[in-house]
This record gives structure tokens, C-alpha cells and sequence, in this order.
């Protein structure tokens, strides 16, 4: 059970930065920090302790108590492929503010705003 | 009563409607455009005169339904008070027409290829009120004439019309909001309820729910029919030009709700309803008091359309009081109060246009010498102004009679001493007009009786009056209707039958 | 071969995103007629599939031939019919909007002086091919029956609006970052209760989940869970008070795309909260116990989008507050959960596009006519452009709920749903509704009057401006046809509005024993 603290310590940890960090680049560091902390929960979920990899290496009978769910594992790298588009767009976007307007500082970009 | 299928009632609706496109459409062609406006009223006025025998021999002529949503369809249906109301404005809105015309024309106005069509939808949709035949169609077509008078009222444009346009629209789509709710209300516990003489209601929900649901309502066309509190908005919309206040706010918006409240108290819960649940006294005192209210504030009011304003607020309670008495005598006298109402009251707003147009005039003070040099139309007013007062004779009298009878036999007698005491306040509010106009003095010269459009009207509308104080049942046979719409609701309460009289 | 189309309403699309660039590229010219050919076709399937929905039955389509609930599968039902044609209708009039040539002009019209935004066709191109990335994403939450493939959809979507957004340079990137920050915080709670669910029951299948999580012995986990997935799917939906990302994301928009993300983007994670919550958890302890905080706080955005609203200077943002509303009473609909409140939910929902749609293109051309330096003049529009001027109002008329119009058959509804449902929610839900609707008016009305009874001058309904005269003021050819039909429309589906109820939900049935029984035997 304890494994899955560190995941819920990240997801809060991201989680709280994006409400509470004043710049913007900060924010998306912590962005990054929460979906890392529900990549890692998945794959927790997959995880059991003492099984193997689902990968057949000789000709004994198979039992499924013996593997581990690879499925988790397979969503996750779709995950992380979502995660880096995400994080890519935001960069591109953070390049362009940063250019047009000389500041990451949100409050101050919150007034251009209004 | 058997009813019939048959198309006049859409065609009556839908005159206005189709006039309103050609009429955007002839923007260039003035004489055209108003040739539109014509033909619709005369196609609306004819559709309406020829109901009328199929509703005398007892069939009620009922259109094709189109069904909207469960327990919702879109139907018109012309039983006795539908047509009274129906012809009382079709009759004149053409009056009123030929009167925009010269008015506007008179005025060299703006927008008047927008203010024709708008008319035109207005009265379509005062037509639709008066044939709905279920409460949606009710909702729907007074939603639609809330929006269509909305740009007559601010004609004109300027930034203090359009804010008195705003607080028309508060008080209007507040009230029609609470009609929404009371109308979803109704579809839920009574799905595809017609409007049925004598209510549907009795039984279909717990009596608080009931009272609330006739609250919602009553706020609904009570704000029309300005009913106190909520009558704020027409002395305010006393802005618009004043054909405007002629047709919509003596004839087809304050008619509306009040022909709404009759068509609550009558057709949705029924005079006995009303009586078991303990709503018919808290309305009569409601309109009672909004009639001495409404009277006292005419008195003191100096500007002569708002003056005529508060009339109307304290005129539409008597229709108020008619629905909340409930016997057949007092919603007979309610009932042809509308006719009375509309063509004495149209008469004083044209006279009071008339003398705005030929003179710029608009506060009482300043008409002095005026019926001298106006005389037609200041006859005109003087028998508007008598009808209005209820001296025998005249119109105004007969609906003031029945309702005091009706009161007396539902054991309201005070009605009666109510309905004096009105009487003479409006000769209060009345006569000082007649008499600054016609004794005093004041600066005439070159003043005359404006063009044949706005003198013809006016001297129409009182002759009208007139004939209706005489002969109520000739013509048209507005008591008739009034008393079988009455009779109606009345059926199902034989004990009330016998109070039923004839013509007075 | 009609089993397999539901997965041609995601991947023709998506194929066209990639076309279309590369054909902007070699072709240059054709790439306006390109996105328009697709996003019709696109439109005429999923018109085609809904008729042939209504009358035959539900499709499910496992896809790659993998069977539920192993494989991801589509399943296109009424429901999923309408939203889909829906979807696919207004981008066929958002991309008509979208200019071709030029750039998209900002609200502020920032971009002129933005380094690097000149006309080239790659740019058009991108841009056309984001807005189908973006249809493939919110076609692809329709059809899905697959929650995790749900996250991916709804991931692609709010990519591609992010991007959309942006394009106008200038402020617009703020509000694309700061929309993409709380986008993407929503699909990471979403997805950390997914995870929940799969943990305890091992299925991503929607059927499959409602069967297992029955036998599931641990309610407190499945209630954090859900709680999760609804966290994250009202913030997407702009649940008040989760709809911070929504004002200022439809004010920056360019027209087109402001056109196509106010008109649907919320409404398709509303479908999704329904599909998951109404259908698939109805019943169950945590889906009671969060439907019934949904319909609260859907009453709350109702008044606080209204109130909202009434208080804003700028139509844009006075429209954009009124989303927040209009959102609070679709979600309401979903809450109350009933047949009734459903249909009007969903009615809602095609309503409140249709007539959006059309104001925020209508509020996007405005911006874009020249000499008014970005600010847009919508006092005198009445005057100078009648035909654009009548349909902002009939879409304006159709909010507040005025009939004939789409707008009113919805609230009717919705009035009748909480009224039925009765006790303390359905009666404060009833009041709410009547309130909303009657702010509505305030706003609305505000905005006719300033169409139609104001003289054009630069300061109405802007309150920062320039001061100079407006002359020679033209409304954009290419955003008049698209404004007005959608005006049409929501004439028409109010005229029609009880033909198209009763086949909005012919097979609606909350709860999700029935789905999950037909899923022993996959119709392939």
C-alpha cells in the first residue's frame, strides 16, 4: 500500500504548484510533476511483487498469478506520448509570451488580460 | 359545446404574421406598405366576423394541432371570449393603422417601415393570445408580444425612452417568466390541458402547490394587466408615440394580461377552485385596491397620456375583479368591460395624439382654449372621457353594472360602493381636462383639427362607443359573447345560474 | 461495412489533418476547399450513420477486430448520433469562418504587429488541420466506449483548441497556456481515476465496468475514484466554480475557432460525465452521491453565470459568462437524471451550440471589420448589416429562451424535468432556471438594444477604445453565410423542436444493466 504514496505525494505536489507557483514556467515544471505522479501509479497498479515479466521463455503452462498486467504498463506509453505533445505545445506557447509580452510572471500577465 | 375543425382561427393569427415580411420588404414604397398593414387587418377582421355565426349556433371553430413537445401543442381555438377580444382588436387595429399613418406621417417620424411590421406582429400575436386555446400557446404568443412592442415603445431612440424601454422589458419578461414556470408547472400535472370553462385544475396537485402555481400565473398576466404592484411600467411606457399607447397599452398588451387573468380565473382553476382554495377575495381586494390606487394617482398627475395611464391601470381591475368575483354576472360584466374599455379608452389616447400632433401639447395645464379651436376631437374625448366614468348610456356603464350586480351575488357587496366611488373619481381625474380645455384661456391662434388620418379615428372609436352604450348586442354582439363566455364557465355550477339576468 | 463507419467519423478527420497541411503546402489554393470537402464529409457520415441508427438499432464496433471488453470499441447509438452530427455540423460552419489568406485577427487585433504571423498557406493549412484534429478529438469522445481511449480523445482535443486559440497571437497565448494548464490538470484527475477504477476492477470497458463494480467490496475506493473522473470532467465541462479556463479562453479565441470551442468543446465533456455518470454508474452509491453535488453546483453556475454575465461591459465576455451558465443548466439536466431531463439536457445542448456558434462568429467578424482597431462596433449593426444583425438576435432571443426559437423548447424541458423530480433539488433547480433565464434576458436584451436602437460609435459595448469615427465599416463576407445559417437553425430546430425530441433518446434508458447485457453478445 505504502508504494502508492509517492505517486498521490507527487500528483498533490503538482497539483498544488500549478494553483499556487507565480510563473508560468514553474507552472509547467509542476505540470509535468502531476502527470508523472499518475504515470507512476499506473504502473504501480501493474506491479506485483514477486511476478515476472508477461513474457513466455520456456514451454511450462502459463499461470496468470505468475506475470505481471503489462496493460497498465502499455496505456502509460501512451501517457507519457500525450504528456510530451502537451508539454511541447506549452513550450512553444511560453516561448511566444515570453517574446511578445517580456515576462512569465502571472499576475503581471493577468493584467494585460483585463 | 362541439367544436370544429377549421383554419380561420390560423388564418386570423397568421394575417399579421405574413404582412410583417412584405412590409420590411416595401420599405421604399410607403403607400404599398401600409397597403400591406390594411389588407392584413381586413383579412384578421374577416376571419373573425365569419366565426362568429358557427359560435353563436354553439360550435366553437378549433384549428389543427401542431404538437411542440409532451403535453404541449400549438392550437387556436375561438370560443365566445376569444372572439370578443379577438374582433375588439381587429377592429382596431385598423383604426389605429390609418391613424399611425397620419400620426407619423404628421410627425415626419423615423423607422417607419420597422414600426408598421412590428405592429403588424403585435397584433398577430394579440390575436394569438386571444384564440390560444391551451396555456403554451398562451405563453408563446405573449412572449412574442412582449418583444414585438419592445421597438415601438423606443421608437424614438433616445437614451431616456430606451431606459424606459428597459423597465418595460423588466416588468414584461419578469411576469413572463413566472407564466413559464406556472405553464411548465400545468403541463406536469395536467398534460395537454385545453383552457376548459369552469378550470381543469381541481384535484391534480396538493393545495399549497396549487396556490403557488396560481401566484406564478397571476404574476404572469398580472403585469400586464397592471395590476398593483407591477404596474410601473405603463405610465413609463407612455414614451412611445402615441398610437403606440393607443393600440398596445389600452388595447392589446394591458388587454392581454387582463384577458389573461380572466382566462385564469375561469378556464385554468375555475371559480370554484378558487373559492375552495381562499384565492377569490385576496384577488378582488388586489384589484380593488390597485382601482383606488391607480385612481387617486390619476388625480394628481399633470401629464395628460400618463394621466390616462393611470386610468387604464385602475380600468383593468375592474376586468381583475370581474375574474376573481367569479359569478356569471361579474365575468359577463368583466368580459364585455374589454370591448367597453378598449374603444372609450382608444378614443382618449387618439384625441390626446391628435392634439400632440397638431399642437406639441403634452401637459394638461398647458390645453387651455384648445376645445375651442379642436372641437371634434375634443367631443370625441368628452364621450371617451363620459364612457369611461360610467354615466348610463355609455358603454363604460354596462360592465360597472353587471360587475356590481355579480358582486352583490357573490356576496361582495362592497363591490358595488367600490365601483361608485371610482366612477366619481374619474370624473374627477376627467372633467378638469374638459374643463381647462374648453373654459380656459390660453394661445390658439393658427391652431385647427389636424388632417382627416388622425380626426377620422378618434370621431370612429367614440361613435363606436356610443352605439355599443345603446345597443350593446348590436353589430358584432359583444354582450352576447361576454354573457355565453360567462354562461360557460357558469355551467358547471348550477347554483350560480340564476343569477344570470339579461341586457340591462 | 455500416458497423465499421463509426470509426470513419475519427479517422477521416484525422487523415484530413495530416492532408490537409501537405496540400496547403504543394497546392496553395485549394486548401479553404479541401477542409471544407472533409469536414462535410465528415458531417454527411455521421447524418448518414444517426439515420441509420434511428430506425435499426445501436452499432458496436469493436476496433482491429478486437472484441470488448478486451478491445477498444465504438458504439454509436441516438445519443452519440446527435451529439456527433452535432459536432460535425458546426465545424462545417466554423471552418467556413475560418479565413483564408489572412491571419486571424485577435480581439485586440494584435496580431499585425506579431513577428512572424504573415499569410502563408502553411500556416492556413496548420491551422485547418488543427480544427480537424480537434473535430477527430471531440467525434472520438462521442463514439468511444473505452475510458482510457476517452482520456486520449479528450487529450487530442484540447491540444488542438489550445493551438486554435493561440493562433491569434497577442493575448490569446495566455489565455491557450493558461487553458492548457487547467485542460491538462483535468485530463491527469480524470486519468488518476481511471486508474482507480482499473485497479478495482481490472476492465476499461464502459459496459464491462458497470457489470464489475457491483461486486466491487470497496465503496470508498470507487467513490474517490468517480469523484476523480466527474473532478475532472466538470472542469473540462466548465462546471462553476470549476470553469475558470472558460472566459477569457472564448474572449481571445479567432472567430472560427471561437466559433467551433464555445459552440461544442464543453458540451462534448458534458456527454461524457452523462455517458459515464448518468448511464454507466446510475444506480450506484457513488454515482448518486455525485450526481447529486453535480446538480447543486449546476444550479450554482446557473445563478453565477447569469449574475456573472449581467455584470460584464464586453459582449464577448458577457457571452462567455453566459456559457458558464448555460453549462450549469445542461449538467443540471444530467444531474436530475430522468428521461425528461436528459432529452432536455442534450436539447439544450444543440441549442446552446447552435445559437453560441453564431454569436461568437458573429462577435469574431465584428472584430475583424477594419477601422475599428480590433475593437469591433456593435452598436449600429442594425443599420449597416440587417441580415447579420437579425440572426445575432435570434440567437440572442433563443438564450434567453424566447419562442419560436430552439432555446425556449430547451428550458421548457429542462422547467419540466426539475419540476417533475420535485423535492428540495428539482424545486431550487425550477426557481434557478426561471432566475437564469429572466438575467438572460438583462443581457441579452442589453445586447439588441445596442444592435439595433444605438447609433454606431466606437465606445458601445467596448468600454476601452479609441475614440475615432467608424466609417466604411464592413461585416466579413466570409463570416455572414455562416452566422446567419446557424440562425436558421435555430429557428428551425425550434419549429421542429418535437419531431427532433422525440428522436433525440428514442432508446434512453439510465442505468447500466441494459448495456452491459447486450455486450455477451457483440453485434459485429
Amino acid at each position: 500500500m505504502t508504494i502508492y504514496l509517492f505517486p498521490a505525494a507527487l500528483f498533490t505536489l503538482g497539483i498544488a504548484g500549478i494553483a499556487l507557483l507565480p510563473n508560468l514556467l514553474r507552472k509547467l515544471l509542476a505540470m509535468n510533476v502531476m502527470q508523472v505522479g499518475v504515470i507512476v501509479f499506473f504502473v504501480s497498479v501493474g506491479f506485483k511483487q514477486g511476478a515476472q515479466a508477461p513474457i513466455l521463455t520456456g514451454s511450462e503452462a502459463p499461470s496468470a498469478a505468475a506475470f505481471m498486467n503489462p496493460l497498465p504498463h502499455t496505456l502509460m506509453l501512451t501517457a507519457i506520448v500525450v504528456s510530451v505533445s502537451t508539454t511541447g505545445l506549452a513550450l512553444a506557447l511560453l516561448t511566444v509570451i515570453r517574446r511578445r509580452f517580456h515576462s512569465l510572471n502571472e499576475d503581471r500577465l493577468l493584467e494585460r488580460l483585463r | 359545446m362541439n367544436e370544429i375543425l377549421s383554419l380561420k382561427p390560423l388564418l386570423a393569427v397568421g394575417a399579421g404574421l405574413a404582412a410583417a415580411g412584405p412590409i420590411l420588404l416595401s420599405a421604399r414604397r410607403p403607400n404599398l406598405r401600409e397597403g400591406w398593414t390594411f389588407l392584413a387587418a381586413a383579412v384578421q377582421l374577416g376571419a373573425a366576423l365569419s366565426m362568429l355565426p358557427a359560435v353563436f349556433s354553439g360550435t366553437v371553430p378549433l384549428s389543427p394541432e401542431l404538437p411542440l413537445l409532451p403535453g404541449a401543442a400549438l392550437q387556436f381555438r375561438a370560443d365566445p371570449l376569444a372572439l370578443l377580444f379577438l374582433i375588439l382588436s381587429s377592429i382596431l387595429w385598423t383604426a389605429t393603422s390609418a391613424y399611425s399613418v397620419g400620426y407619423l406621417r404628421t410627425l415626419r417620424s423615423s423607422h417607419q417601415t420597422g414600426y408598421f411590421a412590428a405592429f403588424a406582429v403585435a397584433s398577430a400575436s394579440a390575436a394569438g393570445i386571444a384564440l390560444a386555446a391551451n396555456p403554451v400557446t398562451f405563453l408563446i404568443c405573449y412572449e412574442v408580444l412582449t418583444l414585438a412592442t419592445w421597438p415601438l415603445v423606443v421608437h424614438r431612440r433616445t437614451p431616456g425612452v430606451l431606459g424606459s424601454g428597459r423597465s418595460y422589458l423588466a416588468y414584461t419578461l419578469f411576469a413572463g417568466q413566472m407564466l413559464l414556470g406556472a405553464v411548465v408547472w400545468i403541463a406536469i400535472i395536467a398534460p395537454g390541458a385545453h383552457f376548459t370553462p369552469g378550470g381543469f385544475l381541481a384535484g391534480t396537485a396538493d393545495d399549497g402547490a396549487l396556490r403557488l402555481l396560481f401566484a406564478l400565473f397571476l404574476i404572469g398576466v398580472g403585469a400586464k394587466a397592471a395590476v398593483f404592484p407591477l404596474h410601473g411600467w405603463l405610465p413609463a411606457a407612455m414614451v412611445a408615440p402615441t398610437p403606440v399607447s393607443a393600440l398596445l397599452h389600452a388595447v392589446a398588451v394591458v388587454k392581454a394580461g387582463a384577458f389573461g387573468t380572466l382566462r385564469l380565473t375561469g378556464w385554468v382553476f375555475g371559480p370554484e377552485l378558487m373559492r375552495d382554495l381562499g384565492l377569490s377575495l385576496p384577488l378582488a381586494l388586489l384589484a380593488a385596491g390597485t382601482i383606488l390606487f391607480a385612481s387617486l394617482r390619476a388625480l394628481g398627475e399633470n401629464h395628460l397620456k400618463r394621466r390616462l395611464a393611470y386610468s387604464t391601470i385602475s380600468q383593468l381591475s375592474y376586468i381583475v375583479l370581474g375574474g376573481a368575483i367569479g359569478t356569471p354576472l361579474a365575468l359577463a360584466g368583466a368580459a364585455f368591460h374589454i370591448a367597453a374599455h378598449g374603444f372609450s379608452k382608444i378614443t382618449l389616447f387618439f384625441c390626446a395624439g391628435s392634439v400632440y400632433a397638431a399642437t406639441g401639447k403634452e401637459y394638461i395645464r398647458d390645453l387651455g382654449g384648445l376645445g375651442r379651436a379642436m372641437p371634434v376631437t375634443f367631443g370625441a374625448f368628452a364621450l371617451g372621457a363620459f364612457g369611461m366614468a360610467g354615466i348610463p348610456l355609455l358603454p363604460g356603464f354596462i360592465g360597472k353594472w353587471n360587475l356590481a350586480l355579480g358582486g352583490i351575488a357573490g356576496g361582495h357587496a362592497w363591490v358595488a360602493a367600490l365601483l361608485v366611488a371610482s366612477g366619481l373619481l374619474n370624473l374627477a381625474y376627467y372633467l378638469p381636462i374638459l374643463r381647462i380645455a374648453v373654459f380656459e384661456s390660453g394661445r390658439t391662434e393658427g391652431i385647427r383639427e389636424p388632417s382627416l388620418w388622425l380626426v377620422a379615428p378618434p370621431v370612429f372609436a367614440a361613435l363606436a362607443a356610443v352605439v355599443l352604450g345603446l345597443a350593446p348586442d348590436a353589430g358584432v354582439r359583444f354582450w352576447s359573447l361576454a354573457e355565453s363566455a360567462a354562461r360557460s364557465v357558469a355551467r358547471g355550477a348550477p347554483d350560480l345560474l340564476a343569477a344570470i339576468g339579461g341586457t340591462p | 461495412m455500416r458497423d465499421s463507419l463509426p470509426g470513419l467519423l475519427v479517422a477521416l478527420p484525422l487523415a484530413g489533418a495530416a492532408l490537409v497541411p501537405l496540400a496547403a503546402v504543394c497546392f496553395r489554393r485549394s486548401t479553404r476547399w479541401l477542409a471544407l470537402g472533409i469536414h462535410a464529409a465528415v458531417a454527411g457520415v455521421a447524418v448518414a450513420l444517426l439515420g441509420g441508427v434511428l430506425p435499426s438499432g445501436s452499432i458496436r464496433h469493436a476496433v482491429g477486430g478486437w472484441p470488448g471488453p478486451w478491445g477498444i470499441e465504438l458504439w454509436f447509438d441516438s445519443l452519440s448520433g446527435f451529439l456527433a452530427v452535432l459536432v460535425a455540423g458546426i465545424a462545417c460552419f466554423a471552418a467556413a469562418a475560418h479565413p483564408s489568406g489572412s491571419p486571424p485577427v485577435s480581439p485586440r487585433g494584435e496580431s499585425a504587429d506579431r513577428p512572424g504571423a504573415d499569410p502563408t498557406p502553411m500556416r492556413e493549412g496548420l491551422l485547418r488541420g488543427a480544427m480537424l484534429l480537434l473535430v477527430a478529438g471531440l467525434l472520438g469522445i462521442c463514439v468511444t466506449r473505452d475510458v482510457f481511449n476517452l482520456f486520449v480523445f479528450l487529450e487530442i482535443s484540447s491540444l488542438a483548441a489550445c493551438t486554435l486559440v493561440a493562433s491569434a497571437g497577442g493575448r490569446a497565448t495566455i489565455a491557450a497556456f493558461r487553458y492548457l494548464l487547467a485542460s491538462t490538470a483535468a485530463g491527469s484527475l480524470y486519468l488518476l481515476g481511471v486508474g482507480f477504477l482499473y485497479a478495482l476492477t481490472g476492465t476499461l470497458h464502459l459496459d464491462d465496468l458497470a457489470a464489475r463494480l457491483s461486486g466491487v467490496e470497496a465503496p470508498a475506493a470507487v467513490t474517490v475514484g468517480v469523484c476523480l473522473i466527474a473532478i475532472g470532467l466538470a472542469i473540462k465541462a466548465a462546471l462553476f466554480p470549476l470553469h475558470g479556463w472558460l472566459p477569457d479562453t472564448y474572449v481571445f479565441a479567432p472567430a472560427a475557432a471561437a466559433g467551433i470551442i464555445a459552440a461544442v468543446m464543453a458540451k462534448v465533456s458534458a456527454y461524457a460525465l452523462l455517458r459515464l455518470l448518468g448511464e454507466t454508474l446510475a444506480g450506484t452509491e457513488a454515482g448518486t452521491l455525485v450526481l447529486d453535488g453535480i446538480l447543486w453546483l449546476g444550479i450554482a453556475g446557473v445563478l453565477a453565470g447569469g449574475v456573472f454575465a449581467v455584470a460584464q461591459r464586453e459582449i464577448p465576455r458577457m457571452l462567455a459568462w453566459s456559457s458558464v451558465s448555460a453549462m450549469g443548466a445542461i449538467l443540471l439536466g444530467i444531474a436530475l437524471g430522468s428521461e425528461l431531463a436528459i432529452t432536455g439536457a442534450v436539447f439544450h445542448m444543440l441549442a446552446h451550440a447552435l445559437a453560441k456558434g453564431c454569436l461568437f462568429l458573429g462577435a469574431g467578424g465584428l472584430l475583424q471589420e477594419p477601422g475599428t482597431g480590433g475593437h469591433g462596433s456593435w452598436a449600429g449593426l442594425g443599420a449597416r448589416a440587417p441580415w447579420v444583425a437579425a440572426a445575432l438576435s435570434v440567437a440572442g432571443l433563443s438564450m434567453i429562451g424566447i419562442p419560436p426559437t430552439a432555446g425556449f423548447f430547451s428550458k421548457y424541458l429542462l422547467l419540466a424535468a426539475a419540476i417533475d423530480a420535485g423535492g428540495p433539488g428539482g424545486i431550487t433547480a425550477f426557481a434557478a432556471l426561471l432566475v437564469s433565464s429572466l438575467l438572460a434576458a438583462i443581457y441579452f436584451l442589453r445586447m439588441l438594444e445596442i444592435l439595433w436602437f444605438r447609433p454606431a460609435s466606437p465606445r458601445e459595448g467596448q468600454d476601452s477604445g479609441a475614440t475615432r469615427p467608424i466609417v466604411g465599416l464592413q461585416f466579413p463576407r466570409s463570416l455572414t453565410v455562416p452566422v446567419t445559417g446557424l440562425a436558421v437553425l435555430v429557428l428551425l430546430a425550434g419549429i421542429f423542436a418535437g419531431p427532433l425530441q422525440q428522436r433525440v433518446l428514442p432508446d434512453w434508458r439510465p442505468g447500466a444493466g441494459t448495456a452491459a447485457s447486450s455486450l455477451s453478445a457483440p453485434t459485429r
